[in-house]
């Protein structure tokens, strides 16, 4: 990625934002949709309560007062997958605080912006809500070992290329079971659990 | 699945790895995801739009608000300038006249807001006149010292 931000003809005005939401397919609304309760999930992990429609909000709030601008080179589906992962990811990361793009296509790491939902709230609430789904999760795959294994590999952050050695099996093997896993978590706790 | 020191770190290591995971589904596999779900696509893309158009909405409206909140703040900093003015309707009057004639363009632009010098309302020859004073158009005369 390159830090040197482009020509500002090249970042979507307020118009073409709305625009663009306007032309978006089907599928990508429904992508987008998916996406943002995927990410709100891991939020709601660290007891940051907040749902998908909330994430999609805040990375078109971000992307509209210029602090995630949106290069119209890039497919804004793409653009505000990209937001949201970026949205969420910051908790985790060192010091629980929020890393923020200001400029196009790079996180620029401010470190130390507070989180735009409060504080993270590990208390033992969050551990014991912790446990609770990973035993929804281990009680739904009971009788699936494959993606049992696959649950384990990905809880000690292991990627898909190191469960694929782990476990000797192809990458079409990984995503057969991935997608076991993605259509499992979805019926055992929807999409807006 | 073995005994977690940091449960909530490995459930969301998990849980990242699924919303990692949605970039690289092809549309059909999204498509067919949803349909396992028992989800109506059509009607759950609408909802998202929906969203999103909401959220642009919201952003114009506080936009909106932020600007008529410095208009008002502007207004009032007019209002509240200390100003030389002449005290009687009739010599403020006579005090814009001889400033839209040292300034001809002043002349077009108040014709333009006011429709005619000779129609506008005391309280508009006054307004005029802050504003001339306020962007630095009025000078001030001998007489109002």
């Amino acid at each position: 990625m390159t830090s040197k931000n482009p020509p500002a003809d090249d970042i979507a005005t307020e118009a073409e934002v709305e625009a663009a939401i306007r032309s978006l397919s089907t599928v990508e609304l429904v992508r987008l949709g998916r996406s943002g309760e995927r990410w709100a999930a891991c939020l709601r992990v660290r007891g940051l309560g907040m749902d998908g429609d909330d994430l999609l909000q805040l990375a078109i709030e971000r992307t509209l007062n210029g602090k995630r601008k949106w290069p119209k080179k890039v497919k804004l589906v793409t653009h505000l997958m990209q937001t949201m992962s970026s949205i969420a990811s910051h908790p985790r990361k060192k010091h629980d605080a929020v890393r923020v793009s200001d400029d196009v296509g790079r996180d620029a790491d401010l470190s130390r912006v507070p989180s735009p939902f409060g504080p993270p709230n590990p208390g033992p609430e969050v551990d014991a809500a912790a446990r609770e789904q990973l035993d929804r999760l281990e009680d739904r795959f009971a009788s699936d070992d494959e993606v049992g294994l696959v649950i384990e590999e990905l809880s000690n952050q292991k990627t898909g290329p190191e469960i694929q050695r782990d476990l000797g099996i192809s990458q079409r093997e990984f995503e057969t079971i991935m997608t076991r896993l993605r259509r499992g978590v979805d019926r055992k706790f929807g999409w807006r659990p | 699945m073995s005994e977690m020191k940091d449960l909530p770190d490995r459930l969301r290591a998990v849980m990242e790895a699924l919303a990692e995971h949605e970039d690289s589904l092809s549309d059909d596999e999204v498509l067919s995801d949803v349909a396992a779900a028992g989800v109506d696509a059509q009607a759950e893309a609408e909802r998202v739009r929906n969203v999103l158009l909401g959220a642009v909405r919201k952003h114009k409206r506080s936009r909106l608000d932020r600007a008529e909140e410095e208009h008002r703040h502007e207004v009032a900093q007019i209002a509240a300038a200390a100003v030389r003015l002449p005290t009687t309707p009739m010599a403020r009057r006579a005090r814009l006249q001889r400033a839209v004639e040292r300034a001809p363009r002043l002349r077009e632009s108040l014709t333009l807001q006011f429709r005619g010098l000779e129609s506008i309302s005391d309280e508009d020859v006054e307004s005029a006149l802050r504003q001339l004073q306020h962007l630095g158009l009025l000078d001030d005369e001998p007489d109002e010292r």
